[in-house]
């Protein structure tokens, strides 16, 4: 079987979706689906192609040509797409939405017709009620919707309902590399790792430290990532106080982030949306107690006993749930082993593979 | 209700197309709203841009495709009236040129369908959400990404 798939922005890009697909794809491949992404490389230096792990992948500056209203580019980008996609007709079409990029997913499916299956991964703001959005357009173009949690689903049902008859959830999966450390809860550090853009709730976190610091002075708050709200906390810092409490890592490639899981005393997901959180469940694959605001998949992840979910949008709440694990180091330790037993139990990889494997061959059976 | 005689122009002050394979793509430069017409929207869209009155849109139609039972005329005016809406047509000025309808060929004709405008609106929306990003993982072996790792 042949596929191509669709996503804004694929490795060495990080993010959620970023890295699940680092996963996802090899497996898949390892399976006997010939794989070719098709992707962005805005803003950097990244080869138009390469083949790595056996996956052909092909990077336009299709953000640059969207952002820049540049025309001509928009159509070069577009006949290159197409071309290529009457070159490898594949047999099934994965798109995944994470962005305007869509677009050129959508404008060349005709090149070739195939079976089309939409992922969402739920991260944005909003769920557009708009029939000539690129989310409903995409919807409309799909045979498939499947969605990272039951929470994106019902979202995306919500503005469109006939999306449930023919939509399923497959949940993010990943394994772990290696057994995970012992929790050090001394000195506290608090580590939220994210892209530092509102939805995220970054804002929350450090007042949500604040309010921590005054029964833990010690109290240590990593920000691992960067983006726009970045500018507008770090100039503040000092006048609250914090500039001690706070501390910006800025980006760091996948590894050092799993370095900073293991030094971390709790992992932190204030986030306002949040279509899974991948985050958490690493978190929970290195046996961290997790802390997370009670929206979108977030619920899913941690499920009844996998981590602390506290109110979303109230710097309190999220406080109190620091306060009450730093406050009991054996209800941390027993948080951070119910997490990582159900990380194990209920998000293996292997599911997700499974899953999108079934699905890549159902959909092209039907097609047949 | 607009004049079948009724000539436009292309709002070439605010907006850029193209056509590529039989879609025209057009991007309004003030609102960063994208649109796109494939096949008799292609064609009507390319007539009503070089000055062709809606009459003389609705006879190339008839001539390129099988309208049999369709009102073509009212298709056409319907598109007209949502590209003016989205400001990608204005009423062209007493008297203009209209750039004569290729004539039709022996070719077969090809199955009607209403012409319509896909407008992508939220683009601009997704970018401004989206900011640019790193590539931190750059040189990292691939398949070992993330947590853990």
């Amino acid at each position: 079987m042949r596929a191509i798939y669709f996503v804004e922005r694929f490795w060495p890009h990080i993010g959620g979706v970023e890295v699940l697909s680092a996963h996802l794809l090899p497996a898949l491949a390892a399976r006997g689906i010939e794989l070719t992404v098709i992707t962005s490389r805005d803003g950097d230096t990244l080869p138009e192609r390469e083949i790595v792990n056996g996956i052909d992948v092909w990077r336009f500056r299709m953000i640059d040509a969207l952002r820049d209203r540049d025309l001509d580019a928009i159509v070069d980008i577009r006949s290159r797409i197409t071309t290529l996609r009457r070159e490898l007709q594949p047999d099934l079409t994965h798109m995944v939405f994470t962005g305007a990029t869509t677009y050129f997913a959508l404008t060349t499916l005709e090149a070739d017709p195939t079976p089309t299956i939409l992922s969402i991964h739920g991260s944005w703001p909003w769920v557009p009620d708009d029939p000539h959005s690129v989310l409903q357009r995409a919807i409309r173009a799909s045979s498939w919707i499947t969605s990272c949690s039951v929470s994106a689903l019902d979202d995306l049902c919500q503005v469109e309902p006939d999306v449930r008859e023919r939509s399923s959830v497959i949940l993010n999966g990943r394994d772990p590399a290696s057994p995970p450390i012992p929790l050090v809860l001394e000195p506290p550090v608090v580590l939220c790792a994210a892209r530092l853009t509102a939805e995220k709730g970054i804002d929350l976190a450090v007042d949500a430290i604040a309010v921590v610091r005054t029964r833990f002075p010690g109290v240590r708050l990593r920000l691992v990532g960067d983006g726009p709200v970045r500018a507008q906390i770090e100039p503040t810092l000092r006048a609250r106080g914090l500039a001690e409490t706070v501390e910006f890592v800025g980006w760091c490639s996948p590894a050092d982030v799993a370095t900073h899981i293991d030094a971390a005393s709790i992992v932190l997901v204030p986030s306002r949306t949040e279509g899974f959180g991948l985050i958490a469940l690493e978190a929970m694959l290195r046996a961290r107690p997790v802390v997370a605001t009670a929206v979108g998949g977030l619920p899913e992840v941690l499920g009844h006993d996998g981590g602390v979910l506290v109110e979303p949008e109230s710097a309190a709440a999220i406080a109190e749930g620091i306060v009450t694990l730093l406050d009991r180091p054996e209800l941390a330790r027993s948080v951070a082993l119910a997490g990582h037993r159900r990380a194990l139990d209920e998000f293996p990889l292997a599911r997700c593979v499974d899953a999108h494997e079934a699905l890549y061959h159902q959909l092209v059976s039907a097609h047949a | 209700m607009l004049d079948d005689n009724a000539r436009f122009e292309f709002a070439g002050d605010r907006a850029a197309a193209k056509v590529i394979d039989g879609d025209a793509i057009i991007i309004d430069t003030v609102s960063g709203r994208y649109y796109s017409l494939e096949g008799p929207a292609e064609v009507a869209w390319s007539l009503l841009a070089t000055s062709a009155s809606l009459a003389e849109v609705a006879q190339a139609l008839r001539d390129r495709y099988d309208t049999t039972d369709a009102d073509v005329l009212g298709d056409v005016r319907l598109l007209t009236e949502e590209l003016l809406a989205e400001n990608l047509l204005r009423v062209a000025a007493p008297g203009s040129a209209s750039v004569t309808a290729p004539p039709p060929t022996d070719a077969p004709r090809a199955p009607y369908s209403r012409p319509a405008l896909v407008v992508f609106r939220d683009l601009e929306n997704m970018l401004a959400f989206d900011p640019p990003l790193p590539h931190p993982a750059d040189g990292a072996a691939w398949g070992s990404a993330g947590a853990g790792e």
